[in-house]
């Protein structure tokens, strides 16, 4: 059976070898010549000694990557044609043509078929999504530094540590189940890019703000009082921002006041015809009459760990599960 | 082996709403090249896929070689199937077809598979998909026949082979069953395809075996009658009237027949398969069924 997967799918592998090692060069080059860009222009230094203090820095530096603003979003791409390219087609290829009959009818079982199938190909789908993504992180931790960006950022939690090789795993499942389902090879392909996608989207924006629940931290608005609160460390995700009354009335969803909200702490901020009184004293006082304050909701950098395992746990028991009902359908409804 | 190489009793699939086969009896004695006849969509291609194991029954039973094709996985490697339009990896070539069958069959006759493909001059370094349609049926026979089944289903092997290509087709076909004594069951939409080869014929219409026998014993029980017209029902020797038809003068009767026909009011003719097939096309009412079941074995004791 091994014999017959690399008869079949060798130049899909060859296909994405290549890919990967193109990938892999562009990383290699840009990778070498950005570590030591940062280091020469004394940012890494910088960094180092006072990461506060290097913003300016940072900011030139970075100004000469901005492209990879346009590269980056593209990696997040490579779990969804692992899905579209290598899943889709591994059991949809063989029905739509008919060769299911013949394959299903030398002396291999199904069961042993699906799974020598699966398994190969997916034990290639985690060795080279690791693979990439050690790469990713060597070749991005600078930008990630100068960035003063959060691990949890869309863009960065969903490309580094375990998860993109989560993500690719299912991806591969969720081709493959969905070959068994449509049987035709082109709507399987479709049908996996478009469920991923949404998968991947539910899943970061409705699950992952709650895998613990966020941390709070208040604090005044008002202008005098200095702002270190733990929501604001470094690394931090800040999920949302409210701002509040004494009484705990939300006068505004983020950090600023909204006047027609605020209008029944604070009368005498309406001028001569409803308009707002414009002057920055009366707005304090204001403030501190009413107890305006922001409440912060976070998750602290220290659960980064915990949160890229939880969604990592996520995408590989859905791809158990998935390789579970297509191992039924090969079994039973094919 | 087993006596009986293929034993389906009450079988019938099922998709959706549609019955692509039902009640199905069938006892086929092994060593017999069987004609599977019926038209497109009487549910040949699905009785051949459940005697392969690759759907299961929605009721009923079928036992090949005395196991559940769709259940005993040990099944797998005394079955041998050509699929309709002879599936195979285009992109494969020859040899790597060959390689794909001693890979995946524990029990791998290199010997029969390749010797065959060599006299027949099929080059082993040409993908499948550049083949003719003559030679890529052949090297699905070659296939099938690698890994020395028990009983082989070919379904519609012949549609797609020019006169010459069919001819050496059955030849070689014919032959490896004559040296394994393995059960070839064939199946056509066309008697004249089959009609010099096969020794038995299933007769399936509307989704229902309506005859199933030895070919010289159908042939031999059946016959044309022709005398002046009339409307009798009881000829005697004559078991049943599958077709009557008439001219002004003439009464022409396609019957089955218990005894010999000695009135002398009828003149007998012996038929041809194909005009014994289309008869029984033509009255589907008309049936016959496999003679009953003697009590040999456990299976058709407890039945």
């Amino acid at each position: 059976m091994t014999w017959l997967t690399w008869r079949q799918h060798r130049w899909q592998l060859l296909a994405a070898a290549s890919v990967l090692l193109v990938i892999g060069a562009f990383l290699l080059v840009t990778g070498v010549a950005m570590a030591s860009t940062f280091k020469d222009s004394g940012l890494a230094a910088c960094l180092t000694a006072t990461p506060s203090g290097c913003s300016a820095l940072a900011a030139s530096w970075s100004s000469q990557y901005t492209s990879y603003q346009f590269v980056i979003p593209l990696f997040l791409l490579l779990p969804a044609l692992i899905g579209v390219f290598w899943g889709g087609p591994l059991i949809s290829r063989d029905v739509e043509q008919g060769t299911h009959r013949m394959v299903w009818m030398q002396s291999v079982s199904r069961a042993r078929w699906l799974t020598v199938k699966f398994v190969s190909m997916a034990v290639v789908v985690i060795v080279g999504s690791a693979l990439f993504t050690v790469a990713l992180e060597w070749w991005s931790s600078p930008l990630v530094a100068a960035s003063n960006d959060s691990r949890f950022n869309l863009g960065i939690f969903d490309l580094l540590g375990m998860v993109p090789v989560a993500y690719s795993i299912f991806a591969f499942a969720l081709g493959v189940a969905a070959g068994a389902v449509i049987r035709k090879t082109v709507p399987a392909m479709g049908a996996t890019l478009v469920t991923f996608a949404a998968v991947r989207i539910g899943v970061e924006v409705f699950a992952r703000p709650h895998y613990e629940p966020a941390l709070t931290d208040s604090y005044s608005l008002a202008s005098n009082v200095n702002v270190t609160d733990a929501s604001s460390l470094p690394g931090t995700w800040l999920v949302s921002t409210e701002t509040l009354d004494k009484a705990g009335h939300v006068v505004s969803n983020g950090v600023s006041l909204e006047f027609n909200k605020v209008l029944g702490d604070c009368p005498f901020l309406a001028g001569p015809g409803g308009t707002p009184v414009n002057d920055p004293a009366t707005v304090q006082t204001c403030i501190r009459q009413a107890g305006i304050h922001v409440v912060a909701s976070y998750q602290p950098a220290s659960r980064y760990w915990l949160f890229q395992s939880i969604e990592a746990t996520i995408f590989v028991v859905l791809a158990a599960a998935l390789f579970a009902v297509t191992f039924w359908l090969v079994q039973r409804r094919i | 082996m087993s006596a009986i190489a293929i034993d389906a009793a009450g079988l019938g699939k099922r998709y959706g709403v549609r019955w692509a086969l039902r009640d199905c009896n069938l006892r086929i004695p092994s060593g017999r090249i069987v004609a599977l006849i019926g038209p497109n969509g009487s549910g040949k291609t699905t009785l051949l896929h459940l005697a392969a194991g690759l759907i299961r029954p929605t009721e009923g039973a079928i036992s090949v070689i005395g196991g559940q094709p769709s259940r005993d996985g040990g099944l797998l490697a005394k079955i041998g199937l050509v699929a309709q339009d002879v599936p195979l990896y285009r992109g494969f070539t020859v040899a790597d077809t060959l390689a794909l069958g001693r890979h995946l069959n524990a029990r791998w006759d290199a010997d029969l598979a390749s010797a065959r493909l060599e006299r027949l001059a099929i080059p082993r370094d040409q993908r499948v998909g550049a083949l003719s349609g003559g030679q890529r049926a052949q090297v699905a026979l070659a296939l099938a026949l690698g890994k020395r089944p028990e009983v082989l289903l070919l379904d519609e092997p012949l549609a797609s082979l020019d006169p010459l290509a069919r001819r050496e087709f059955m030849r070689t076909l014919l032959e490896t069953a004559a040296d394994t004594g393995m059960t070839v069951i064939l199946s056509s939409h066309l008697v004249a395809d089959l009609e010099r080869t096969c020794d038995y014929l299933i007769l399936l219409s509307a989704s229902r075996t309506q005859v199933s026998g030895d070919i010289d014993d159908l042939l031999k029980t059946h016959c044309v009658l022709t005398g002046t017209r009339s409307n009798r029902t009881h000829i005697e020797g004559v078991a049943s009237i599958i077709e009557a038809s008439h001219t002004e003068s003439q009464t022409t009767l396609v019957v089955m027949t218990e005894r010999p026909i000695l009135d002398p009011s009828w003149a007998v003719e012996r038929l041809s398969l194909e005009e014994l097939v289309l008869a029984y096309l033509g009255h589907p009412e008309a049936t016959v069924m496999p003679p009953p079941r003697i009590a040999v074995g456990p299976r058709s004791a407890a039945s």
